[in-house]
């Protein structure tokens, strides 16, 4: 993806399909005028909610969609009150710094096994 | 019709006929015949981001937009990702997908204004707000051919409604009515009013 901007990746996307910004928004639910400002980076990357239907639509990869999105807002976004305390105390600790590369790479181990995978 | 100018000195100036040709360049190059109706909506939506203009800045893409503002339309330069956005509100977008006669027109229009006036609107573009705003402020005085509203309106009612097919209705009903030309190339009654006068006169008639 490299440098390019989350509005641009969609706005490739979308026009390598020929949809229309009218298309896209109908898929996401949200007005076109939403849609063609996000792709000229008017308003910020959609929410998080929004990727799974993005990706689909525009034959994306969901968590390439979601770490653009993370990368051009430089932030993580989570909902605490749909996250556990298990998930909450693990996601401070990662942003504290206070876990170490080998407790992530177990981390990343169980996360990107197939049947576990959240993206 | 004569109507106050409400636009900007152009960079060059037009006279009814040369705009018609560059309208008609448009059209051909859409592969539209001589009564076809220009299909505002396509061209919006699927014309102008594959279109790009060759001007002094070099080649400049285009891209379609839809803007929550208080105009109908605008055609502007982004400075940062380098392209002419041609833009509708939300709500002439919404219009034009119902075939609303006047937001077809708004499309005409600003196809005028980013095919006339590319390199002016690159030059506004780079310009902070404030003498954006005092260049319009300014209204240096000039004639209504280098007009840019004037020039994108005879651009845009040219699109819609080019000469060869009024004087074909011309020809076949012995007069150009304003009626025709809203049931033939599905423009309002305004439209296609400012129509005639502008293809009578470009006739010097």
């Amino acid at each position: 993806m490299g440098e390019e901007s989350f509005g641009a990746l969609i706005r490739e996307s979308r026009r390598r399909l020929n949809m229309s910004l009218q298309e896209v928004a109908d898929a996401l639910g949200v007005s076109p005028v939403y849609v063609s400002e996000v792709e000229r980076r008017k308003r910020p990357p959609f929410t998080v909610e929004r990727l799974p239907a993005l990706a689909r639509v525009l034959g994306l990869n969901l968590k390439e969609l979601i770490v653009a999105a993370w990368t051009e807002k430089k932030m993580i976004e989570l909902d605490p009150a749909a996250a556990s305390d298990k998930q909450m105390q693990a996601l401070v600790a990662l942003a504290r710094g206070g876990l170490s590369e080998t407790q992530l790479e177990e981390i990343l181990q169980i996360a990107n096994k197939p049947q576990l995978e959240i993206f | 019709m004569d109507r106050p100018l409400t636009g900007i000195r152009a960079d060059e100036k037009h006279s009814y006929s040369s705009i018609e040709r560059l309208a008609m360049g448009l059209r051909e190059m859409l592969s539209l015949h001589t009564m076809d109706r220009f299909d505002a909506l396509k061209f919006f939506d699927e014309t102008v981001p594959e279109m790009t203009i060759e001007c002094r800045a070099g080649t400049i893409h285009l891209c379609e937009a839809i803007d929550d503002c208080p105009q109908e339309g605008h055609t502007r330069w982004d400075r940062e990702s380098n392209l002419l956005e041609v833009s509708l509100s939300g709500q002439t977008y919404a219009r034009l997908r119902e075939g609303h006669p006047r937001a077809r027109y708004t499309v005409a229009h600003e196809a005028g204004h980013a095919c006339l006036h590319t390199d002016q609107i690159i030059r506004l573009g780079g310009m902070d707000v404030n003498s954006q705003v005092a260049l319009h402020r300014e209204r240096i005085r000039h004639d209504a051919c280098q007009d840019t509203e004037w020039q994108a309106n005879a651009f845009g009612s040219a699109l819609l409604m080019p000469a060869e097919g009024v004087e074909r209705l011309f020809n076949r009903l012995g007069r150009v009515s304003a009626h025709a030309l809203t049931e033939t190339f599905a423009v309002s009654l305004e439209c296609a009013t400012y129509r005639i006068g502008t293809y009578e006169r470009s006739l010097g008639r």
